[in-house]
């Protein structure tokens, strides 16, 4: 085929004095310029036409579009919900096809063998991904955006006792390090996931805002008050362990399920360890991000195990899963720096650490149960072969 | 007015997702989240609820129920997230303690 626009077949290597992988560069032309030429044929197609003075028109023609089924409004706006009332743009696959960004619902399947497609995208069953709460919590997640800059009263943030301020910028290094993997696990199955699946993609971008507002808003607790303290290999084994799930709705059970229930747990606590009005501020506005993470989570292995053909086997994967998970997490649990500084909190006074302990506890057997709930509801009874104790280490 | 309430009701275990808020269909409206609860948890005007259920298989704790049929509990026994109430109390008498 002759080249009219004299396309750069044989790219020479760009002259920049930017850091680029030369590496990365040269497999991307060699990719683009010499492996694929399906886009090459498409922009000499176009050229030949608009040379000639052609028009095409083509998306003109609404043959096997879905033309004049409109979408009516709801009296809270026009939700997915409402889009998806028309069969045709809301019946999700069970098994995506495309793994491309051509849009569920569009005219596209004349084009099919001349779209890219993108080896990213792997997560082709529907019952990995969705959650039939998805779309509502979506809704929620948009409805509840904060600021973390301009919504807490920062001040206001009162001086405390040493010790206290100390716990509380222990607590708050913990909840940075945490929130990160907590954004980072999402964004790297939001890549895997194809669009015809983009109500959860939609909900996963929402829950990446939250999480970078949550590493942002304990950050800057944790510097205007005294400063970020330490860092814990403890806390990184657990992260580690969730960002490396196998699957994501292993990785999801691990962090949405186990790890954010854990944290929910805390902050549920949180008129109990916050010191100052702005740290109950802080934690009240992160609870309610994170209670739709957790909800996603539940639903989300409730609608996996229902739709595994056979669920005994998918149930024992599970159940290998989580008997590691659950170890590594309850690593994170019984580090100092985690533990201390809470019990710290609760008691008022390094000086009551002891009691503090005793306060922990309580928080601990509701961390407990409120996973084993969590568990129960997704029909995934994990009481009697969880190894986690019921009740805190040091308590007798 | 026809006079006619909802039985839906949301217990004590709710965790404050919102799920079941969008859930409820614009026009009724009926879910709202209680004003001053620290914990961010939800209930439902019983003279708005149309006892749809659209809201029940969305709750991820299963804190939604119809009173007609599973009767009117609140608390919801005493496991799973009621389990704060425990750490609640030893909260209370740890602030009951004279100061040293």
């Amino acid at each position: 085929m002759s080249n009219p626009l004299a396309l750069p077949v044989d790219v020479e290597p760009l002259i920049t004095s930017l850091p680029l992988s030369e590496e990365g560069l040269i497999h991307y032309e060699e990719q683009f310029s010499r492996h694929y030429q399906g886009w090459s044929e498409i922009l000499m197609e176009n050229h030949e036409r608009l040379q000639r003075g052609s028009y095409s028109l083509h998306w003109m023609n609404t043959d096997g579009a879905n033309w004049g089924k409109r979408a009516k409004p709801s009296s809270r706006g026009l939700t997915y919900t409402d889009t998806n009332r028309i069969p045709a743009y809301g019946t999700l696959p069970e098994h995506a096809e495309w793994r491309n960004f051509a849009p569920r619902g569009s005219v596209r399947e004349p084009y099919r063998e001349r779209m890219p497609v993108l080896d990213e995208y792997v997560v082709m069953e529907r019952d990995d991904v969705w959650a039939d709460n998805v779309l509502t919590l979506y809704e929620e997640a948009k409805a509840r955006q904060w600021n973390a800059t301009r919504d807490i009263p920062w001040g206001e943030l009162e001086p405390l006792p040493e010790d206290l301020e100390k716990a509380t910028c222990q607590l708050c290094t913990f909840l940075t390090e945490v929130e990160f993997v907590a954004g980072d696990f999402p964004a790297k199955w939001l890549y895997r996931i194809p669009q015809d699946f983009l109500e959860v993609k939609s909900f996963l971008a929402t829950q990446i805002m939250d999480e970078a507002r949550h590493q942002e808003v304990f950050r800057k607790r944790a510097i205007a008050g005294g400063g970020l303290l330490h860092a814990s290999p403890g806390f990184e084994w657990a992260l580690k362990a969730i960002l490396e799930a196998p699957t994501h709705t292993m990785g999801t059970f691990l962090l949405n399920l186990l790890g954010e229930g854990l944290v929910l747990s805390i902050f549920r606590s949180g008129e109990m360890i916050a010191k100052t009005f702005v740290d109950k501020e802080i934690f009240r506005r992160c609870l309610q991000d994170e209670a739709r993470h957790v909800s996603y989570g539940v639903l989300q292995l409730k609608t996996h195990l229902d739709a595994a053909p056979d669920r005994e086997a998918a149930l024992e994967q599970m159940h290998r899963f989580a008997d590691v998970g659950e170890m590594v997490i309850l690593t994170a649990f019984t580090e100092a720096a985690l533990v201390e500084p809470v019990a710290i909190l609760l008691a008022g006074s390094l000086g009551k650490i002891d009691q503090g302990m005793q306060g922990l506890a309580h928080v601990w057997t509701m961390f407990i149960e409120e996973y084993f709930a969590r568990c129960d509801r997704a029909g995934f009874d994990r009481r009697a072969r969880s190894r986690i104790p019921l009740s805190a280490p040091w308590a007798s | 007015m026809s006079g006619r309430v909802g039985h839906f009701y949301i217990d004590e275990t709710c965790i404050g997702c919102g799920a079941c808020d969008h859930a409820c269909p614009g026009k009724v409206d009926a879910v709202y989240e209680v004003p001053g609860d620290f914990l961010g948890r939800f209930a439902i005007v019983l003279e708005e609820c149309i006892d749809c259920a659209l809201c029940v298989p969305l709750c991820p704790v299963d804190c939604i129920h119809d009173a007609r049929t599973e009767g009117i509990d609140l608390t919801e026994g005493a496991g799973g997230y009621t389990r704060i109430k425990e750490l609640q109390a030893w909260a209370r008498a740890r602030d009951a303690e004279p100061p040293a």
